[in-house]
């Protein structure tokens, strides 16, 4: 301890503290515990000297801190009384909040839902065939929660016999109406293009036997013992018959769209996606929180248009290709519009400008292509090479629920842990995964049901266009692309047509075309608002397989009378 | 295949002789169970079983106790004065060595993935494909780094506890199939026959394996009581006397899906008639009925509510209710877990601060809450959910995806066991693939807003709807539950739900084990916390023939890993006994006794 004394008193403390870490550093010497006592007791003394020793010594320096420290602690001290202050003025009291409460309970909360204008009139089905359908036809009175709510007793916690026996009386009661009528109409309604409905008994065999033997629901989520074993066979037999190396089942076909796209695209990525696309994949899309850029509905051009721009950012911002994910977005078979996506050019532009692709064959896969593989087979593409992700809902031309997305192992096996709609839902009914596996097995069996559907097609739409030709005087066109099965008519912009209200009129032609004895679905009036992508105002027109020549003229020759009928009707009124 | 079914005694379909007898016996329940009223409900339902039917006569009475104390404390409290969540406070000891294994697991990876990097050898270096994405200058790695990690290097070491398939329907017991794993965990297939196996002492070793059956097309599968499906009144065990005859008519009709949306061709006559009962049965005006459980509350909240509206959350919520209050574009708030008087401070808050920055009031204010919670077996604090909001006037939104059919005393669902009104509660949902034993869900709710939901939710508007095969099963057991198929099955399932559970509850308790939930709910968690203990638990059960969930990071939080038995009417109390005995074995093994000491 002795050097210390022999500098000036200033620096002792600095210098003490300075040799002793050296000491245990550099020597290695073993601290006693004497030392450290003896270290504890010097420091308040130590420290006293070299104050003073500052003040004596420096006065200014102490001075001018000392001050600094002082305006530090007056400027925190005095800027929180400030806030406080402000915070007691701001804040309301007991009944000013109350009455705010009160204000907002009784004037200011929106209804739960707004009243709706109209109900519209929904179709109930009794029986279908796929080429027919029947109808319920006193359906104002089945549709109607009137008869609900007369009959039910709100129940609460104890269930009397009389209510035992009220539950046999309404029952009676609702026996007592008029026994409903039925009637049959041709089916160009239903997205069942391949007929897999209760006509076809090889479905219908494979659902019942695996009923018999699972029973009904799978209880469970796919994690959880909702695995059936053939969930299994339906995901490789998918897989093989597409031809990817693996494949996710889901238990319904619109989250299998949203939940793909979500589980990819996460904060941060990049999506640019068609304008035209349909609910589902624009779901996913907005759950994804990625950043979203639009092209005009299967416009090439746009396309380009919009990836060139991200790359011009790419180069202003100085951004690696491989920094951000990149995704595409597009539909096979725009549900909303009947278009096929150009899947040549746009694989063109994706590859040039590094995208991965998200493609939706819901309404492609089973119809397009020579073997019903989707828009991949019809351009000769390889799924997994061209397109990276592809989802398949097996609502459509499969005519079963779920659906899958098919891709490379990586592909597949993320989803198994982060797709939401696989992980936190029950996973689908045993018989629908079997009725699946059969109407895949068929699309290989029965390649002439395609080939039917395709004359089908053909046919309808030449009639169609003659009919929208000679007849309607061109109020209607087709706008659909000619391989579909689902014939999308719009009203034509002419003249004539301008003050029409496209919504009302094409729902009254639908509703004039089923007492006609047809089923066609009117597009549009359902969403007005919903979301970005509402289906444009349409008339939906699928056609089966199943349908004969005479089925569509029929639907042709009513859809004109019907037509003509409402268009007269609005001119006398 | 021959399918025993188990519980068969209790819940066959009485002969044609016994008719006469069933119906009196039914009266006489009905009376017994509403003449004191319904405070006391559960006592006299005991008598409803009959005394000499009942296996649980021995320990019934302790049962009673435990449940009906259960319910005072937590289903009928008219205050909220303290918090009710009872998931437990993680002792320093547990948390200190859940952290290390996850550290260890984490370190391990890293390493392996940085010799793979190395070598160039691993099984998660990609094989060259010559796919243009795979180019790593010009594409960004398709999987998030974290979470690609999380599932390469920790979920893959126990994935052989989950997505086990099954071969057979999800009853009492099921038959799961043997998997392995060719790569090293990388993947699990299904074993399949034995002859795949490489050489006889491993074929040896399944065929002497206690539970070890061959299916009827010669593949290897496990016979186990099965504790994890939501099989919950046990309609997957008695399927073919109870729904099989209604369910495969419904085929003659109609096919197995509309392929339309229910507002196009998609609603058929036996739509409408679920509708109409679910509505009955729950007393509200209207009901929906959707594909999808999950899609239900994903398309129905953002049709209810959107910008400039307020969701409330409970903190616990299902990721469908996450879902779809993100996709509605709706402000979300979160409350504690059940705790009443936190939502009234953020529910006040709210309404008095409006919205944020522009200060303008909330347009509506929905509180979204869950009948059960899935993941800790507990039931809602629905009385003073249904208080508080009444108070503010905020729409109350209940999930009763896991209650419906599974608790109350005639299986209406949380808002029967706690006694609340279902005209309080503004939104009603529920599943049918729990306790229906089919899929899809519904919504309940006022006319005017089931109204609305068919022209603006997205899973009415371009969805698939339901399909008819399965809205018959619905239906069907719809009418066993509601006594309206002429016997009292529905009542005893009801009956045996709620004793099978109380007896588990309450055993594993006695064991010392960590339950977490309240009695009468038939979830019961079991803590496990440290990530090896979940493989552990859940390989030794499957070894002794009983079937668990367990669960990890990331469906609960990283230290509350915890195994799940969801019980069912299906279940015998012999096929709980001896699961039970299975699992005391266990516990040991595992050291699992956190309820007695931290160390297990």
């Amino acid at each position: 301890m002795d050097p210390s004394r022999s500098i000036p008193n200033v620096y002792n403390l600095g210098f003490k503290a300075g040799s002793l870490v050296a000491e245990l550093l550099y020597m290695r010497r073993r601290l006693t515990l004497s030392e450290v006592a003896d270290v504890l007791t010097s420091f308040p003394v130590l420290y006293k000297e070299w104050w003073l020793n500052l003040v004596a010594n420096d006065p200014i320096h102490v001075l001018v801190e000392t001050t600094l420290i002082i305006a530090i602690v007056y400027f925190l001290v005095s800027r929180s009384k400030d806030w406080k202050a402000s915070d007691e003025k701001e804040k309301l009291t007991a009944k000013e909040e109350n009455e705010l409460l009160y204000d907002w309970k009784q004037n200011i909360r929106a209804p739960l839902a707004p009243k709706v204008q109209h109900q519209p009139e929904y179709a109930v089905i009794h029986k279908t065939d796929g080429r027919t359908i029947t109808l319920q036809v006193n359906v104002s009175s089945s549709m109607s929660a009137s008869s609900v709510s007369t009959d039910s007793t709100p129940v609460t916690n104890n269930v009397s016999t009389e209510d035992a026996f009220k539950g046999g009386a309404t029952r009676a009661s609702e026996n007592t109406h008029p026994a409903p009528e039925f009637k049959t109409v041709l089916n160009f309604g239903t997205s069942d293009y391949l007929g897999r409905s209760a006509s076809n008994s090889l479905i219908k065999e494979a659902a019942l036997k695996a009923l018999d033997k699972y029973g009904c629901g799978s209880c469970g989520p796919r994690g959880f013992y909702g695995t059936v074993d053939v969930h299994l066979e339906l995901e490789s037999a998918m897989a093989k018959f597409i031809g990817t190396d693996d494949a996710i089942l889901y238990s319904d076909g619109a989250s299998t769209v949203s939940s793909t796209v979500a589980a990819f695209a996460k904060r941060g990525d990049l999506i640019v996606a068609d304008e035209g696309i349909y609910e589902p994949l624009m779901t996913g899309v907005s759950l994804s929180r990625a950043n979203v850029k639009w092209f005009k509905h299967n416009d090439m051009a746009d396309l380009q248009k919009v990836l060139a721009q991200v790359q011009e950012s790419d180069i202003k911002l100085g951004r690696k290709l491989n920094d951000q994910r990149r995704f595409l977005v597009v539909e096979g078979l725009y549900k909303n519009t009947g278009k096929v996506v150009p899947l040549d050019d746009l694989i063109k532009l994706k590859e040039k400008y590094c995208f991965r692709l998200i493609l939706d064959e819901s309404n492609s896969f089973g119809v397009l292509g020579k073997t019903g593989r989707g828009v991949t087979e019809l351009f000769g593409k390889q799924l997994m090479r061209d397109v990276e992700i592809t989802t398949i809902s097996l609502e459509n031309a499969v005519g079963s629920i779920g659906g899958v997305t098919v891709g490379s192992e990586e592909v597949v096996d993320h989803q198994r842990l982060s797709g939401s709609g696989y992980c936190f839902s029950a996973s689908s009914p045993p018989f629908t995964a079997t009725a699946a596996i059969k109407s895949i097995e068929l699309l290989a069996e029965q390649p002439e049901t395609l080939k039917q559907l395709r004359e089908n097609q053909l046919y309808l739409r030449s009639k169609l266009l003659n009919l929208c030709q000679h007849k309607l005087e061109e109020v209607l066109v087709i706008t659909s692309d000619e391989r579909s099965p689902m014939v999308i008519l719009q009203v034509a912009d002419i003249p004539e047509t301008k003050n029409l209200d496209e919504i009302a009129f094409l729902s009254e032609v639908v509703k004039e075309s089923l007492n006609r004895g047809v089923a066609f679905v009117a597009t549009g009036h359902q969403s007005v608002g919903l979301v970005r992508t509402a289906p444009p105002p349409a008339i939906r027109i699928c056609v089966s397989c199943l349908h004969t020549k005479e089925d569509i003229d029929h639907a042709v020759t009513a859809l004109g009378e019907s037509v003509d009928f409402v268009l007269n009707r609005m001119h006398d009124s | 295949m021959t399918r025993i079914l188990r519980g068969k005694s209790r819940f066959r379909k009485p002969d044609p002789e016994d008719d006469l007898t069933v119906e009196t016996d039914m009266l006489e329940a009905e009376v017994s169970s509403t003449s004191s009223g319904t405070g006391s409900q559960f006592d006299d339902d005991a008598t409803a079983y009959g005394s000499s039917g009942d296996p649980y006569a021995d320990v019934r009475d302790r049962m009673e106790t435990l449940a009906a104390s259960d319910k005072a404390q937590f289903a009928l409290r008219s205050s909220d004065s303290e918090h009710l969540h009872t998931e437990p406070q993680i002792p320093l000891f547990i948390a200190y060595t859940v952290y290390m294994s996850y550290a260890v697991l984490i370190i391990i990876g890293h390493i392996r993935d940085f010799l793979a990097l190395v070598f160039k050898n691993g099984r998660y270096i990609r094989k060259e494909t010559g796919f243009p994405s795979d180019e790593r200058d010009s594409f960004a790695p398709l999987l998030k780094s974290w979470e690609h990690f999380y599932t390469r290097r920790l979920y893959t070491r126990v994935q052989d506890c989950f997505n086990r398939p099954i071969a057979s329907n999800p009853g009492a017991h099921i038959d799961v199939v043997e998997r392995c794993s060719y790569d090293q965990q990388k993947s699990m297939k299904v074993l399949g026959s034995l002859d795949n196996l490489e050489n006889d002492a491993q074929r040896q070793e399944y065929r002497q394996g206690e539970y070890f059956v061959e299916s009827e097309n010669g593949s290897a599968v496990r016979r186990c009581v099965n504790l994890g499906s939501y099989n919950y009144l046990g309609f997957a065990d008695d399927w073919q006397v109870s729904c099989a005859k209604e369910v495969k008519a419904s085929l003659d009709n109609l096919a197995v899906s509309t392929s339309s949306c229910r507002n196009e061709y998609g609603t058929s006559s036996i739509h409408r008639q679920v509708e109409k009962t679910v509505a009955r049965f729950l007393g509200k005006e209207d009901a929906l009925v959707l594909n999808m459980g999950f899609n239900t509350n994903a398309t129905t909240i953002p049709a209810l509510v959107g910008r400039g509206d307020l969701i409330i959350s409970d903190e616990l919520n299902h990721t469908s209710i996450v879902n779809g209050a993100r996709a509605s574009g709706a402000a979300i708030r979160i409350f504690r877990h059940n705790d009443t008087s936190n939502l009234e401070v953020i529910l006040r808050d709210a309404i008095i601060k409006g919205r944020p920055r522009t200060r303008r009031p909330w347009n509506k204010i929905l509180v979204v809450v869950e009948g059960i919670y899935s993941m800790e077996g507990e039931y809602c604090d629905l009385r003073n959910v249904v208080r508080v909001c009444k108070k503010y006037g905020a729409y109350v939104y209940l999930d009763e995806a896991h209650s419906i059919g599974a608790m109350g005393p005639t299986g209406r669902g949380c808002a029967e066991y706690t006694g609340v009104d279902t005209a309080d509660i503004d939104i009603v949902m529920g599943t049918f693939t729990k306790s229906f034993g089919g899929m899809g869900g519904y919504i309940a709710a006022s006319k005017e807003t089931i109204a609305f939901l068919r022209q603006r939710c997205a899973g009415s508007v371009y969805h698939n709807s339901l399909s008819p095969v399965v809205c018959q099963q619905v239906l069907t057991s719809f009418k066993v539950i509601m006594g309206e198929d002429g016997t009292t099955i529905g009542k005893q399932k009801l009956q045996a739900l709620r004793d099978n559970s109380n007896y588990c509850r309450m055993r594993l308790q006695e064991m010392g084990l960590q339950v977490l939930g309240h009695y009468d709910s038939p979830i019961m968690p079991v803590m496990l916390y440290n990530p090896c203990k979940i493989s552990a638990f859940s390989r030794e059960c499957l070894k002794r023939g009983v079937a668990v969930v367990v669960v990890g990071f990331p469906a609960v939080p990283i230290l509350m890993s915890r195994a799940r038995f969801c019980i069912s009417a299906g279940h015998t109390r012999e096929d709980l006994d001896r699961a039970l005995k299975e699992i005391d074995e266990i516990a040991d093994i595992c050291n699992l006794r956190y309820a007695r000491s931290m160390f297990g």
